[in-house]
């Protein structure tokens, strides 16, 4: 069998980091973009595995699973911060979180 | 009293000393304290000839560093020291006699003693500031003395005019003390010496004669005289003829050595000038002060010749000799005036200076007779007289100046002989007219009038000083006596080799012209005459007005006063026409200048300003935009910058 050219992973993971760059650009909801996040995160670690394949020592695999835990650890950290937004402002839509406002 | 320093300021000072103390002490002891500060002030001015017999008295001090002051007293300045002391001294006792009535006597006598200190001072001081600071003191207490009956305003308007005569003139002397002491570097009288270099000697020169000319009433500025006969006649005496007019004669002959030739010149000039102006005024005056006045004037005119034409010693001996028989005059005329004082004292019509109102007062007033002959052919020059040993030395030196000059100083010679022959002429007119014929008023003998002390003592004195005796033994030749001796060691001016006959000439011409003029006064005036004079009225024509009224000199002053105010409201026109609108322009000027300076501050200076405020806020608006708070906006910002950065490095 012949394997997949590395061409092809990298279409993919760029096509998910402009997905996951759009849901973050245009998304009002905080939690959506929260998802936007973890697309782009995604498509960095396909990115990292495609690359590892010419890697004997496996760096990039090793580093995709440190940055699938960090981004678990991340989504867990990032809900709470939303969950005490939402209690003080009534909302989690990001157009109303506008205090840094001039 | 040892030491001269102390002398002399006792000299200078005791006068105005005894003045204050009889001021301070009041009328009613005036009998008392009149002589105080005199009899002991005289006798130090007498011990001051012998002081200074052996050498000069010279005192220097410093006044500021660099600069020091002087006196000195030599034989010139000791003898006219005590000429005028003993003259103050008689003038003193027949104010109390002439002034005996008046309620401020005592004021009287402070100014008489700050006078006679002023000219004291005058001439003891031998630096030339010093001789200016007196000489104006001088003039100052003459204007008080002047105006001593200052509520009559007649009187006190007399006494300014004299002060402002004398005041220009000062003038002039101001320049010349300036020249002499800052830029000749002359200041000391004593150590002048000759200094022909620079061409300011020149106007030093004048300037000082300017001055001299003024305080001597000499033409132009000899109008102030007959006006300072305002004063009382005691004062005239005093100061009209013997002390503060002679004050000028006294700084031209100090100041010969510097004079240029073409100063001297004109001194003579002016002098002759004076002189026969003078002599000519006389003859035709109505009031008996005045035609001493002119007489004095005339007599000055005289010394001031003589300092011109080189014989200045000649001067300074005709200033000694008139200063006896013009005093005498003066006195003996206030004698005259203070009988029809006392005679007539309820008539306050009644002119008792007037000697149309007088005529045979030889009966009355007995003493003042005789003294007034005596003085009055002093006066005229005749021989065994003291005025003709003085009088004579000038005009020979007239002559042999002319002789030695040229052609036109003949016309100054011609004028001083003419002047010889005028004098006797007014002199024979007006003892005629006051002491003989039959009287044209009604006089009687009054008891009292001729006190011994205080009237016939001062009177007989200054008489006996006009006989040739007390100033040369030998009547016809002024050497050889104590006076000559002392005042120039007998070295007075004589006739260079080959010019005696003038001298000759001089002496016969000097007899003729005397007695001659004497002769013609008596055929004119005889007493078979002089009745009808007491109907003369003012001259009417042209010549006689030019004389009674002194040359129109008050109206010549007058003249000079429009001119004078012409030219203030010429220069205050001026002011206001051209100063002023210059200075407005000038402020209208700068006001424009601030309004443009304004409008490039507020809009060039600012607008910069302003356009930098502008700027930054356009910036801050500009990416105000940027910083919307919003986190996705942010975002978009950050993707942009994160491309930008990539496509630079890529490319």
């Amino acid at each position: 069998m012949t394997a997949i050219p590395l061409t092809y992973y990298l279409v993919v993971a760029a096509f998910l980091l402009c997905a996951g760059l759009l849901i973050v650009l245009t998304k009002k909801n905080a939690i959506m973009v929260l998802i936007g996040i973890e697309l782009m995160l995604n498509a960095a670690n396909l990115n990292l595995v495609a690359f590892s394949r010419n890697d004997p020592q496996l760096n990039g695999q090793v580093f995709a699973i440190f940055s699938v835990v960090l981004a678990a650890a991340e989504v867990a950290i990032a809900l709470a911060i939303l969950l005490n937004i939402y209690r003080k402002y009534n909302s989690s839509d990001l157009d109303d979180l506008n205090t840094l406002e001039h | 009293m040892s030491n001269p320093a102390i002398h002399l300021t006792l000299v200078l000072l005791l006068p105005l000393a005894g003045g204050i103390l009889t001021y301070l002490s009041g009328q009613s002891m005036v009998r008392r304290t009149a002589l105080v500060g005199m009899v002991p002030g005289l006798i130090a001015a007498g011990m001051l000839l012998f002081m200074s017999n052996d050498s000069s008295i010279t005192i220097r001090f410093d006044w500021l560093p660099g600069h020091s002051l002087g006196w000195q007293v030599d034989h010139v300045s000791a003898v006219l020291i005590a000429l005028v002391y003993f003259i103050s001294f008689l003038v003193h006792l027949f104010s109390l006699h002439y002034l005996q009535h008046d309620p401020s006597i005592h004021r009287y006598f402070a100014k008489l003693g700050f006078f006679t200190t002023s000219m004291l001072g005058l001439l003891a001081a031998d630096h030339l500031l010093l001789v200016f600071v007196f000489w104006e003191l001088v003039g100052f207490s003459s204007y008080l003395l002047i105006g001593f009956w200052f509520s009559q305003e007649d009187k006190a308007k007399s006494a300014r005019e004299a002060f402002m005569v004398n005041r220009v003139a000062d003038a002039g002397l101001l320049i010349g003390v300036i020249l002499m002491v800052m830029v000749l570097d002359q200041p000391f009288l004593s150590e002048l010496s000759a200094v022909s270099s620079s061409p300011l000697v020149h106007l030093a020169g004048i300037g000082l004669l300017i001055g001299a000319l003024g305080k001597s009433a000499q033409f132009p500025f000899f109008g102030w005289l007959p006006k300072a006969m305002a004063g009382p006649t005691p004062v005239s005496a005093l100061i009209h003829a013997a002390t503060m007019v002679a004050a000028g004669v006294y700084l031209l002959f100090r100041v010969v050595p510097v004079l240029s030739p073409l100063v001297m010149g004109l001194a003579a000039i002016l002098g002759a000038v004076t002189a026969l102006m003078a002599a000519i005024a006389a003859l035709t005056q109505h009031d008996i002060k005045k035609v001493l006045a002119y007489s004095t004037i005339s007599q000055l005119g005289y010394m001031v010749l003589g300092v011109g034409v080189g014989a200045y010693q000649a001067s300074l001996f005709h200033l000694w000799t008139h200063a006896f028989f013009k005093a005498g005059l003066f006195m003996a005329a206030g004698a005259v005036i203070h009988y029809f004082h006392e005679l007539r004292h309820d008539d306050h019509e009644f002119d008792g200076q007037d000697m149309r109102n007088m005529g045979g007062l030889r009966k009355v007033l007995p003493v003042t007779h005789l003294v007034y002959l005596l003085c009055g052919l002093a006066l005229s020059g005749l021989p065994f007289f003291s005025g003709f040993l003085s009088k004579e030395g000038i005009l020979s030196g007239a002559w042999i100046w002319a002789s030695q000059t040229g052609l036109w100083a003949y016309v100054v010679t011609d004028m001083a002989f003419i002047t010889a022959f005028l004098t006797p002429l007014y002199v024979g007119r007006q003892i005629l007219l006051v002491f003989y014929g039959e009287p044209r008023t009604v006089v009687e003998r009054l008891q009292g009038m001729e006190p011994l002390w205080k009237v016939k003592l001062p009177l007989l004195l200054l008489a006996i000083a006009s006989v040739w005796v007390f100033s040369a033994i030998n009547p016809f030749n002024p050497t050889g006596w104590w006076l000559n001796a002392y005042l120039f060691s007998n070295d007075i001016f004589r006739a260079p080799e080959g010019f005696d006959y003038i001298e000759k000439l001089t002496f016969g011409l000097s007899v003729v012209l005397s007695a001659g003029g004497l002769l013609v006064s008596y055929w004119y005036f005889r007493p078979s005459r002089s009745q009808a004079y007491s109907n003369a009225g003012v001259p009417q024509t042209w010549y006689g007005r030019l004389s009674y009224r002194g040359w129109f000199m008050a109206e010549v002053y007058a003249a000079l006063a429009k001119v004078y105010d012409a030219l203030v409201m010429l220069s205050a026109w001026f002011d206001r026409k051209v100063i002023d609108k210059a200075v407005n322009a000038v402020g209208v000027a700068s006001v424009v200048l601030s309004k443009a300076a304004a409008i490039f501050d507020r809009e060039i200076i600012d607008g910069l300003v302003n356009l930098m405020a502008w700027l930054a806020n356009l910036v801050g608006r500009l990416f105000t935009g940027i910083q919307s708070g919003k986190v996705q906006h942010q975002l978009v910002w950050m993707m942009v910058v994160l491309l930008a950065i990539l496509l630079w490095f890529q490319f």
